[in-house]
């Protein structure tokens, strides 16, 4: 459970930081909700405050939401709504 | 702490402050120092605070090349060559804490290399991540259902950082993974022992 949690927090870092805003959010929203079936209250705190720091207080964490993987990437790539505007 | 149990009784926890352990009198006994380090390291890296985990203290330092333990390729090489003897049957948990160490050790330096600034220290953490990702390679091999998630979750983190277009892929390799090994571990466990 905490190794699908800690793989999908990884891969939102990861989608984030390549400026794959949507995936990223689905990623962390993931590792949330496993987090939280862990029972690691303490570090679905420190998760939500990054992703609120990234993606501002309003952003829609749909926990329980189950991960899509795997799905191709050159339709994936046509779907992403939002890029990351710049690196800091 | 108060925790409310079954049958509305309360539950008043008596368990120790993480400070208390790491000054904890059994800190020399070799089971309470492996478990301990174990878990600082899994803490350190699922709560991203680095400040408490001394390299020194980790099990890949020891895995370095001129290490002068000389022992056949056995299942059983990679933990000789970091000082685990074997007078007796190694107990299963201490294989876990192991591994578990070796394991968050592994996303540590990595994900210490990326914020390293200067060449000659990532280079120096990136070597120390590749040895903890060879450690949990080998295991994987021979016991995939329950190593090959922590496998690609480490193989994905060095693609990252070498700038691979695959890294998204190793990602999801490894959720995918964690999700269909879940109800395994302690049956793959068992299994990883049962060749000694």
């Amino acid at each position: 459970m905490q190794e699908e949690a800690l793989a999908s927090e990884m891969a939102g870092r990861y989608l984030f930081n390549n400026g794959d805003l949507d995936r990223s959010l689905e990623f962390y929203s993931h590792a949330i909700s496993k987090y939280q079936s862990w029972g690691a209250s303490a570090i679905v705190t420190r998760v939500e405050y990054e992703v609120m720091q990234k993606f501002g207080t309003a952003c829609d964490l749909q926990n329980g939401k189950e991960v899509e993987l795997f799905n191709d990437s050159s339709e994936r790539q046509s779907s992403i709504s939002r890029k990351r505007p710049g690196f800091v | 702490m108060v925790v409310s149990l079954i049958e509305g009784r309360d539950f008043v926890d008596r368990f120790p402050s993480w400070a208390e352990l790491e000054n904890h009198s059994k800190r020399q006994n070799n089971d309470f120092s492996l478990s301990f380090n174990a878990h600082n390291y899994m803490r350190a890296f699922l709560f991203q605070s680095f400040d408490g985990v001394v390299e020194s203290e980790g099990l890949v330092a020891r895995l370095e090349p001129q290490s002068s333990v000389r022992v056949e390729r056995t299942p059983l090489r990679p933990l000789f060559l970091i000082g685990v003897s074997f007078t007796s049957r190694l107990p299963e948990r201490v294989f876990n804490l192991i591994v578990v160490q070796v394991f968050y050790e592994g996303l540590l330096f990595f994900h210490l290399a990326r914020l390293q600034q200067h060449q000659d220290q990532q280079l120096h953490l990136l070597s120390r991540g590749i040895r903890a990702l060879e450690f949990i390679k080998f295991y994987s091999d021979l016991n995939p259902f329950t190593f090959e998630n922590k496998y690609l979750l480490l193989e994905a983190s060095r693609m990252e950082l070498s700038g691979s277009k695959e890294t998204d892929l190793f990602y999801q390799k490894a959720i995918k993974s964690a999700q269909d090994n879940r109800f395994q571990h302690v049956s793959g466990n068992q299994y990883s022992f049962s060749f000694h």
